[in-house]
């Protein structure tokens, strides 16, 4: 009973689906309820909603009717360090309510960072209707100058007001690109952080994208060891695909695919000039053996870290090669090539990837393009 | 934390930091690749042993951040902000104060 009953108390208290007065209606109703017995207080609830009447009222009641009967008892512990999942909760306004309320009561006092995913659902509420967003407006800046520090990601800028865009530092997905916008600072983010890739992160389905931007331990890499050529290889992501990108003829290039084991992965390109995305038409591209691309590997004279993908070798077929260079970055060229993988049906035949393998078995395993 | 976040390199190799008085203004990211980078953060974060609450709106971010932090579940969370302290008539104004409520009953 509680959570329907701290999902109403917080959306109504922070005015945001009924209106700004109402806060002390719902603090005096839980009042009450605390002092009830646990059948009467939800009554008394929904008594004063009835009275109190709103949009969201009929939800929140009909919740509160179908909880009547559900004997519920809250373990409690409330980590330091924590996801939580509000997407669960319907109403958005509900859902907004309580990701502010735990910034205000708990995060502001006590220091801390707090991490909106979907920055939109709380913008979205001051788009509605004058009083949530006077309201809305107030909260964030009670945010602001209690020294939150807020981290805010939102993947639907359209419609967004920018009044309502209380931060002054804005980094922006453009292309490959990140932009950073301050007050102070402007910056194309060429090579954004990488995903802190941990041995837990291998086994889970996420693991894939979070070898996304893997070029970015290239470059610490290459940081690391100066005195090496670089050499780097890594698979493309599944939403790189609709990118467009230039179809360019291949530079001189070998591919060496080496070993079975699938995990070693050679790929080295010369005279690198180019500086942007390009998509290189897999029919100008022949890999001697596609069944050992299955992860990638970064070379510094000798290997300095080795990821590998999950899924059978044999399944993988190289379909589309990207490759980019980068202009000289600590006054070396970096090469980078993207593999993106396909796997088809299982049980199928892929000529193709057999045609290849018994190329590599008769000896022409080098191939240019 | 003492240097701030790293957010990457610039063309010409020097590093994009993004330090607390900038973070105090609060940060917004725009686009779904960015949450690659907001993970980073997070690690970051935990690395520095930082107070982090990440709130999850929207249902297709749930497994980008799965296993991530440990998950509180709505209700606790809920529960949490609106738990009446009967005895010194007030609501809990921090977590502290929660947990003291909670230790009390």
């Amino acid at each position: 009973m509680t959570d329907i009953l701290a999902i109403l108390a917080s959306c109504l208290s922070f005015g945001l689906a009924l209106d700004d007065n109402s806060e002390y209606v719902v603090r005096d109703a839980i009042k009450e309820l605390a002092s009830a017995s646990a059948a009467e207080g939800p009554v008394a609830i929904i008594s004063m909603l009835s009275q109190q009447g709103g949009e969201q009222t009929f939800w929140i009641k009909n919740r509160l009717e179908e909880l009547l009967s559900v004997n519920y008892i809250m373990p409690y512990k409330f980590p330091e360090n924590c996801v939580a999942s509000l997407w669960k909760i319907p109403p958005v306004s509900a859902r907004v309510a309580i990701a502010l309320a735990c910034v205000c009561k708990f995060i502001i006092r006590e220091g801390g960072y707090v991490v909106f995913l979907g920055w939109n659902f709380v913008t979205s509420i001051a788009n509605k209707s004058p009083s949530p967003k006077s309201r809305l407006r107030q909260l964030l800046a009670e945010m602001q100058n209690s020294g939150a520090h807020v981290i805010a990601l939102q993947t639907d800028p359209m419609g967004e007001d920018p009044r309502n865009q209380p931060y002054s530092i804005n980094v922006t997905e453009q292309g490959p690109l990140f932009a950073l916008h301050g007050k102070h600072t402007i910056a194309d983010v060429r090579f954004a952080v990488p995903d802190l890739v941990t041995n837990d992160d291998v086994t889970q389905p996420a693991a894939e994208s979070r070898k996304f931007d893997i070029f970015m331990v290239v470059l610490e890499a290459v940081r690391k060891y100066p005195e090496f050529d670089t050499y780097g290889s890594f698979y493309l992501s599944q939403s790189r695909k609709n990118i467009l990108l230039p179809t360019v003829t291949a530079q001189k290039c070998t591919i060496d695919c080496f070993g079975h084991t699938g995990i070693q992965t050679q790929i080295s390109m010369l005279e690198p000039f180019f500086c942007t995305w390009m998509k290189v038409d897999f029919t100008e591209v022949t890999v001697n053996d596609r069944s050992c691309i299955q992860g990638w590997s970064i070379f510094f004279g000798q290997p300095v870290g080795v990821y590998v993908c999950s899924g059978s070798a044999p399944s993988l077929i190289v379909q589309e090669v990207y490759y980019r260079f980068v202009p000289k970055v600590l006054g070396r060229r970096l090469v980078f090539l993207h593999l993106h993988k396909v796997c088809p049906e299982r049980g199928q035949t892929d000529p193709e990837l057999k045609s290849v393998r018994n190329q590599h078995r008769n000896g022409r395993g080098h191939h240019l393009f | 934390m003492r240097t701030g976040f790293f957010l990457g390199y610039v063309q010409n190799g020097s590093e994009v930091i993004l330090t607390p008085p900038e973070l105090l203004s609060g940060v917004i990211f725009n686009g779904v690749r960015c949450k690659r980078i907001i993970r980073n953060l997070v690690g970051q974060l935990r690395k520095s042993n930082e107070r982090i609450l990440i709130l999850c709106l929207y249902e297709p971010f749930a497994v980008d951040f799965d296993r991530r932090l440990p998950s509180i579940e709505t209700h606790e969370l809920a529960g949490a902000i609106f738990t009446y302290d009967l005895i010194n008539d007030r609501y809990p104004g921090n977590i502290s104060q929660l947990f003291e409520l909670r230790a009390g009953a």
